[in-house]
């Protein structure tokens, strides 16, 4: 009945009942499952979607954000239980610093392309974890920092399952709205410009590197906002955040979302936090279960979610239009 | 088109259907599950130990009947690598999810400190170490217990006097696993050998799980009369390897895990080269007590194909557990009032372990005895550590005078 009103209201229809799952859901669901599977899932999502954001617009694959994630983790814990900063102002400085990191960073690899970036970013990711786990007086060697603490405001504290999902969970919906506007913006035409045909771009007077560098540092941003929530949600910031498994979890998360699609993080760190969590509770082999689903998705739906949900409504739309006789309209 | 919303959608739903809205609070009456969850490592180079910790607890549910002044025991295991990531989520869903009341465990260091910050969120939870002994793990948590066996400083009580004054070593250099546990096992060491008058020329630190150590050989200093091995089990094996093969001659003195039995059961020439090793460790083959060999004995009809004899995770895990048990038949499993008379008993207790009395001192880290040892040639060609000095009443204070354990704390050189 609705599908007939036309696309722009079905839409806004299906956003609107989902908006309102996600804020009802915490109210059903047990305290478990709202921090330990949505709440982890949200702010996971935040620092996938970095990741996405880079290879969707920039046709950059970044190893480096778990690393950049990092620095913003290590900066809040650092800052607030090392030296007594207020919580906001070490939130300040931790973004500033996985800024600063992201923008560093950026500068080195804005000239490389397809695999060699890639692997030039997975090193940078892994020298933040040598880092770490070497430089005792700072970050407290392979221990880390325990001890964080998410603020309270007034009398709630971000600490307990429902205030957690929801700051997290609008972050993250704040982050997708503002990359999927910003994306149709000048700037972010551009960008993907720069992704399609950088030659081109060049030629019509843009400068591929300074949008490369910006889309890079604007991801720092992104997932150093993720290591906020990150730290707050686990308390303690440790190089085992950081190491190469970590990498691949977000990578994971991304991959089962769709590398083209940032609303799949979402979908892809929730299927990710239940397969980890629950497939556990059957088999030691987790590890073998989480590598099977990741294979399955390979090789079954390559776009990940988010590619599998546009393959079956095309698939729909097609067997709608082959089915309804000669519009009326 | 409406792609995205769909996906969204799609997730939330999948949700709903996992989503359990069971969040019952368990009363204390008389039969009601005292719900324990254990964690031990299942994944990496301690999979093997873990394992055994696995079994530790399963002996001491045995031991007891399964249950406690009426209430049937359910024991909720969940498996760790040995990363403090993996172990806090671990711990998270035994208590969020499984709504466990008592924790067991972790087994590692890093692990330890991960689970022990956790605990003050979960003040309502008590939690005792598996065999985690990085140092001042129980410090400021009131929530938190370790009897078995403390910190890892005290796992090496005696074999730095030891060392210095019956081995005869003056200078010794250090390898170590970088993480908590390896600063622990370094520092209780170097701080007793520095005392006696020892000197530690060098440290040296390498990545846990490492597999290549041809390049840390070399920094070994040709004077020193011994090397200090602070590694754990597969890590140990690559590293001896790694130093035979450059030729190494020095003596080699080893922490408490370096000879334990997951290595002492390895294969191959390295064997060769394990016989009359000093170590210390809480416990050891042949310690002469009762109680020992009657658990060395249960162990061995439990669990054939397990170790020759029990591993430090089983007897840890156990006498954790059973520590656990016999506070909860004192108070007729009572846990109600946020555990205050459970934890009361656990503070009071005395429990005689299979290697000897333990207990716990006024920050809730155990005190026992610990025994020095030296490896020897065993029936069937098996190997095992033979005590040769046994150290009483081993408290952690004695070990944190300077201060925590860390790469360059405490140092002589």
């Amino acid at each position: 009945m609705i599908a007939f009103h036309g696309a722009p209201s079905g839409r806004s229809l299906a956003w609107c009942s989902t908006l309102l799952a996600a804020i009802v859901l915490p109210f059903l669901a047990s305290s478990f499952v709202t921090q330990d599977i949505l709440a982890l899932a949200a702010w996971s999502a935040i620092v996938a979607m970095s990741m996405v954001f880079l290879s969707k617009y920039g046709g950059m694959i970044s190893f480096a954000q778990v690393g950049i994630y990092g620095v913003g983790s290590y900066s809040f814990a650092i800052l607030a239980v090392g030296h007594g900063v207020p919580w906001y102002g070490a939130v300040a400085g931790a973004l500033v610093a996985a800024t600063l990191c992201a923008l560093l960073f950026a500068l080195l690899v804005a000239r490389t392309y397809g695999i060699y970036f890639l692997m030039v970013t997975l090193a940078l990711g892994l020298v933040v974890y040598f880092l770490t786990i070497s430089n005792y007086g700072l970050t407290h060697g392979s221990g880390g920092i325990p001890g964080v603490n998410p603020p309270h405001l007034g009398s709630i504290s971000l600490a307990q399952p429902i205030p957690e999902y929801f700051l997290d969970s609008s972050v993250a919906f704040a982050v997708l709205l503002g990359l999927t506007l910003l994306m149709r913006t000048q700037f972010g035409l551009a960008l993907q410009g720069c992704r399609d045909n950088p030659r081109k771009m060049r030629a019509m007077g843009y400068s591929v590197m300074s949008y490369r560098v910006i889309a890079f540092t604007l991801a720092g941003s992104i997932a150093g906002i993720g290591g906020v929530l990150g730290v707050w949600y686990n308390g303690i910031i440790a190089p085992s955040y950081l190491d190469l498994t970590r990498i691949i979890d977000f990578l994971a998360i991304a991959v089962i979302g769709g590398m083209e699609s940032l609303e799949g993080t979402f979908a892809g760190a929730i299927i990710y936090a239940i397969v980890t969590t629950y497939a556990s509770s059957f088999t030691d082999r987790y590890n073998t279960v989480i590598g099977l689903v990741l294979l399955a998705i390979v090789m079954f739906a390559p776009g990940g979610v988010g590619g599998l949900v546009s393959r079956v409504g095309a698939r729909l739309a097609l067997a709608k239009a082959q089915l309804t006789p000669a519009s009326t309209e | 088109m409406s792609r995205s919303s769909e996906i969204i959608s799609a997730a939330l739903l999948a949700l709903f259907m996992s989503a359990t809205a069971s969040n019952v609070a368990l009363s204390a009456a008389a039969g009601t599950p005292i719900r324990i969850g254990v964690l031990s490592v299942n994944q990496g180079p301690a999979a093997a130990g873990g394992a055994d910790g696995f079994r530790g607890i399963a002996m001491a549910v045995k031991e007891v009947g399964g249950a406690i002044a009426g209430h049937p025991i359910k024991i909720i295991e969940e498996g760790t690598d040995q990363t403090g990531p993996t172990a806090l989520a671990k711990v998270r869903k035994l208590v969020e999810q499984d709504h466990v009341q008592i924790v067991i465990g972790p087994g590692s260091g890093d692990e330890g400190i991960a689970v022990s910050n956790y605990a003050d969120r979960q003040p309502g939870v008590t939690f005792i170490a598996g065999i985690a002994a990085g140092e001042a793990e129980t410090y400021h948590h009131p929530n938190v217990f370790r009897f078995a066996y403390g910190d890892g400083a005290q796992w090496v009580a005696g074999l730095g006097r030891y060392a210095y004054s019956t081995l005869g070593v003056r200078k010794v250099a250090t390898i170590g696993d970088n993480y908590s546990f390896g600063y622990a096992q370094v520092g209780g060491f170097v701080s007793e050998f520095c005392q006696a008058g020892g000197h530690v020329p060098k440290e040296l630190w390498t990545p846990l799980g490492a597999t290549d150590y041809s390049s840390v050989v070399p920094q070994i200093p040709s004077d020193t009369d011994a090397v200090y091995i602070a590694l754990n089990g597969a890590d140990a094996i690559n590293f001896l390897t790694a130093y035979y093969a450059q030729g190494g001659h020095a003596k080699f003195i080893a922490s408490s895990i370096t000879v334990d039995e997951s290595v002492l059961s390895a294969k191959g020439s390295i064997q060769n080269h394990l016989v009359g090793v000093a170590s210390a460790a809480p416990l050891a083959d042949t310690l002469e007590i009762p109680a020992w060999n009657s658990f060395v004995k249960a162990y061995k009809q439990h669990y054939p194909s397990g170790f020759a004899y029990p591993s430090v995770w089983a007897t840890g895990y156990y006498t954790n557990a059973m520590a656990a048990f016999t506070a909860l038949a004192k108070v007729n499993g009572d846990l109600s009032g946020h555990q205050q008379a459970f934890r009361a008993a656990l503070q009071s207790l005395t429990y005689q372990s299979p290697t000897g009395p333990i207990s716990v001192d006024g920050n809730r880290n155990g005190v026992f005895t610990n025994y020095v040892t030296s490896t020897q040639h065993g029936p069937n060609g098996t190997l095992l550590n033979a005590v040769v000095k046994s150290v009483p009443n081993v408290r952690e204070e004695t070990f944190l005078r300077g201060g925590v354990a860390t790469p360059t704390h405490p140092a002589c050189p």
